[in-house]
């Protein structure tokens, strides 16, 4: 009872406050009211708290990060759509109270700056409430570090490294990913191409008879032709030998990756030729990584180490199956499914004790739990999103500044100028030669003839809808001016020789910083449309015909 | 500040107040004491009128509580004085030769001239489908017009949008508003720059101008379209327009309510602080004539002026010569018996127009020889008026 009353009297209070502060904004800022911000702010805060917290109990438990990138949770979740909807629903509501007045349209003074401020405030608006994977994100990621710990998760993952060589298919080792020592790595060469000096002993001549069984040569990074013999010899008839293993898994925001991997190679040659113990240790150690995570598995350390450790070449026998890839629905099923795999009878004779272990499950988990802890929000991700934002405030920003004629007009006006365009556009590319640059300077023309017509013209109909589409096709002027000049020199590229042809340093420099320039497009489609404002201004006082 | 001569007025319009309140007309009195109020441009005269009109409001008074409270209110503006905004100019609106024709070649309208001074009032009449709205929204830059000129001359006309904000124009339908009818007008005063206590003050004040107190926390569905209208003519007070076109703000208004309203117009039109231009069409032709300074009659586009015999005379210093005596009467009289007891007059012309006599004479017969002759030929005369100066001759005697 008193609880209720307690809670009766706080809700007046908060009810009493939001009054207050809705009169205050009244009599002050207008332009705040008018857009209902506070309210819309409030209640995109509040499903961005309630979607951090549903991100944070989405992490049950580590096992589970095997299953999903924890950047690709939120839209592999049926939450997704549940929050679409959501978002829909603010946006429809929201409209709906800022529809309902609007000083612009009644005549009152409205500047530019001010009419630029409503733009600002619906693209604020509309980026808010279309970024609650973040918040999702960012919940299940604070949830997952508090549950994870990095420091075990490194030596975990050095430990899935070590033996890492020990865990591939057959085709892992063939000699020709050896990597180390020089001159490797080779690159395959046919017979016909492989032909070397006569007078170096170690050398190989073929250039007419092909009396060589093999097919194929070799040739190493010292620029040496070798022969299938001479390779046989250096492997010493291992073809496919532990040593050949060279590739180590890439690690999410790794740096210096190949420095790591020529260390982790080194280290394991070193292993297996001086160091037995160390492997069977490293083994040992791993099969308590996985029953740390729950990883299943069927494997004996001593059958393991006995099938790898062939000094001196250390020649691949026997294989272990990988019987768990990521990503599978099912997952425990799955794996009690195939606890005693069958396998094939070619893969039979490689794996004759049907060992199997969830590799990629385990490395699903570890680099999973590597990335929540190095997680932030990503400025191309977060440009995804502005310019989706930007196309909703130019929607609704359109709307409100013209009237709902015009914007209708606008808009099934548009529909039918894309298909004009379509067509022209085939016409164009009917044929060859340069038409990629040619298309996109017809639509450069086009959306620039739009603000021409919009300023020009003293019909307030053609006006108005020529000014929303330029609005609306503005953003796209710099990339199709991008997409003029790198078509034009795609098409110089490839009417010259390669060693005549050198790219421009600026397409070279886009080409290199997308982000920077796409974020440049934002940017100038936030100066022009200051420019703009002023344009509808003109246009709303434009008496009709 | 003020002239010597506005001054002046100001002074003789206290002293009209505190005669209505003394002579019983206390609710005359009541609506010249706020657009006095209004003419102090003064927040705690406001203030006090606002909370005169709540205590009004509240219970039933008697004529001499109501004095009694309102004269420390009438002491209170005389010693704050009037503040004038905008000065009175001349015309502040000039067309000539406006010509508007629609595409389908249905109906064109014009040439009309026209010119407006700020405090000026002009009656826009004529029938449906004349160009009355037509000729409103030319002149408040809603509809193109093909040949003429229009030349504003108002302040702080720097481009299009900025002289759409001084002039305000109310069709006769009005758009529908949503919130209360308080936070709408707060709204549009924030819109204008006026915050914080100020804008609570100069609300509260409009909303008892426009006889709004009871109603101002409604909203538009609560509202009769008589107070929809009187809620736009608030929001267009407060915006303080130089030039207000209303369209047929009488149409959804009972007969008293009518003259009220056309009351309040002209003296707003005429207020001292930020007096304005107005121009109001209306089908009401007695009501509109009697408060207008001119009336514009449009038949078939085509316009014709009426200067007001008591206003232009003494503002425009003219008057147009009387061409004939037209009376309009109400009578059960057969027509026989009407002409023969108007025979001995200068009759030039007896119509019946369905639903009343219109009687034409010559210059040298007057109004009350007309009176007397039917009184004396025993006519029961239910209605009569003297059309000679009126645009109503216009629709009854063609």
């Amino acid at each position: 009872m008193l609880l209720n009353k307690s809670f009766s009297l706080n809700h007046c209070t908060s009810v009493k406050m939001m009054k207050k502060l809705n009169q205050y904004l009244l009599e002050n800022y207008p332009l705040v009211w008018n857009m209902r911000l506070l309210s819309v702010l409030a209640v995109c805060t509040l499903l961005h708290l309630v979607h951090f917290v549903i991100g944070f109990f989405t992490f049950s438990t580590i096992e589970g990060m095997s299953y999903h990138n924890p950047e690709g949770m939120f839209f592999d979740s049926p939450f997704a759509l549940f929050s679409i909807i959501g978002s829909f629903i603010v946006f429809i509501l929201w409209l709906i109270k800022v529809l309902r007045n609007n000083a612009f349209k009644s005549f009152y003074p409205f500047s530019k700056i001010q009419l630029f401020a409503q733009f600002l405030i619906f693209f604020l608006v509309a980026l808010f409430n279309i970024t609650y994977y973040f918040s999702y994100t960012y919940g299940y990621v604070v949830s997952a570090r508090l549950h994870t710990d990095i420091v075990a998760n490194t030596k975990d993952n050095e430990v899935l490294q070590n033996v890492l060589p020990f865990l591939q298919g057959k085709d892992s080792y063939d000699i020709q990913n050896r990597c180390t020592p020089y001159p490797f790595p080779m690159n395959k060469r046919f017979k016909n191409e492989a032909i070397n000096d006569p007078n170096n002993p170690d050398k190989v001549i073929l250039p007419k008879g092909y009396s060589d069984n093999s097919d194929h040569y070799y040739i190493g990074s010292d620029k040496r032709i070798y022969s299938p013999k001479q390779l046989d010899s250096i492997a010493g008839g291992a073809t496919f030998s532990y040593l050949n293993y060279c590739s180590y898994r890439y690690r999410y925001n790794y740096d210096s990756y190949e420095s790591q991997k020529e260390e982790l190679i080194q280290k394991m040659h070193k292993q297996l030729k001086v160091q037995p113990e160390a492997i069977r240790a490293s083994m040992s150690a791993f099969l308590q990584v996985c029953d740390k995570y729950k990883i299943k598995y069927k494997l004996s350390v001593d059958d393991w180490f006995k099938w790898v450790y062939h000094p001196p070449y250390f020649p691949v026998t026997y294989t272990i199956q990988n019987t768990y890839y990521y990503p599978q629905t099912d997952a425990e099923d799955a794996v009690n499914e195939v606890a005693v795999p069958t396998p094939a009878n070619s893969e039979k004779e490689l794996n004759p004790k049907g060992y199997f272990v969830q590799v990629d499950r385990l490395e699903c988990i570890l680099d999973n739990t590597f990335k929540v802890h190095e997680y932030h929000i990503k400025w191309n991700i977060l440009l995804v999103f502005m310019y989706f934002a930007m196309a909703i405030a130019l929607t609704l920003f359109s709307f409100r500044a013209s009237s709902k004629r015009i914007w209708l007009i606008s808009l099934i006006g548009s529909a039918l100028v894309c298909l004009a365009v379509g067509a022209i556009t085939a016409v164009l590319n009917y044929g060859k030669g340069n038409t990629g640059s040619m298309v996109l300077l017809f639509y450069l023309l086009l959306i620039l003839a739009f603000l021409l017509v919009a300023i020009i013209s003293h019909k307030k109909t053609i006006a108005g809808v020529t000014l929303n589409w330029f609005v609306w096709s503005a953003p796209a002027i710099l990339p199709i001016i991008y997409g003029i000049y790198s078509a034009r020199y795609r098409y110089i590229q490839s009417q010259v020789p390669a060693y005549q042809y050198t790219k421009p340093h600026l397409l070279d420099w886009i080409d290199n910083h997308t982000e920077v320039f796409m974020s440049l497009c934002i940017l100038l489609s936030f100066i022009s449309m200051l420019f703009l404002s002023s344009r509808y201004r003109r246009w709303q006082a434009m008496p009709e015909d | 500040m003020p002239t010597e001569t506005e001054s002046s007025i100001f002074e003789q319009r206290l002293q009209a107040i505190a005669n209505h309140y003394q002579q019983g007309d206390v609710s005359l009195g009541y609506r010249r004491l706020m657009d006095a109020a209004i003419d102090t441009q003064n927040t705690i005269v406001y203030n006090e009128m606002t909370a005169y009109t709540d205590w009004l409001e509240h219970s039933k008074k008697t004529n001499a509580e109501l004095w009694a409270k309102a004269l420390p209110l009438l002491e209170k503006i005389k010693q704050v004085g009037v503040s004038i905004t905008k000065p009175r100019s001349s015309d502040i609106l000039m067309a000539q030769g406006i010509k508007k024709s629609y595409s389908n070649g249905f109906f064109s309208l014009g040439p009309v001239d026209l010119s407006l001074k700020r405090g000026e009032l002009v009656g826009l009449v004529g029938e449906n489908g004349n160009g009355k709205t037509t000729l409103l929204r030319i002149m408040a830059q809603e509809l193109k017009y093909d040949t003429g000129t229009i030349a504003y001359h108002l302040p702080q006309n720097k481009n299009e949008y900025d002289l759409r904000s001084q002039l305000a124009y109310i069709p006769q339908r009005t758009p529908k508003w949503y919130g209360s009818l308080k936070d709408n007008l707060k709204f549009t005063l924030s819109s204008y720059g006026i915050k914080g206590a100020a804008n609570e003050s100069q609300v509260l004040m409009i909303i008892a101008r426009m006889g709004l107190w009871g109603y101002r926390n409604l909203n538009w569905n609560q509202l009769s379209s008589g107070y929809k209208m009187r809620f736009e003519l608030a929001r267009t007070l407060l915006r303080c327009p130089d030039i207000l076109l209303l369209d047929e703000p009488l149409a959804n208004l009972d007969v008293m309510a009518q003259q009220i309203i056309l009351e309040d117009l002209k003296s707003i039109a005429n207020s001292l602080s930020a007096p304005m231009g107005l121009i109001l069409s209306s089908q009401q032709l007695y009501e509109v004539e009697k408060v207008s300074d001119k009336v514009l009659f449009l038949k078939k586009g085509q316009a014709m002026w009426q200067e007001n015999t008591t206003i232009a005379s003494t503002i425009l210093n003219k008057q147009e010569p009387i061409q004939e005596l037209i009376i309009e009467f109400d009578t059960d009289a057969e027509r026989m018996l009407l002409q023969d007891a108007l025979s001995h007059l200068t009759l030039q012309k007896l119509s019946f127009n369905g639903g009343s006599y219109i009687a034409h004479f010559d210059t040298s017969t007057t109004m009350p020889q007309v009176l007397s002759a039917l009184g004396m030929g025993g006519i029961n005369v239910i209605y009569i008026r003297n059309i000679s100066q009126s645009t109503r001759r216009f629709f009854v005697a063609s």
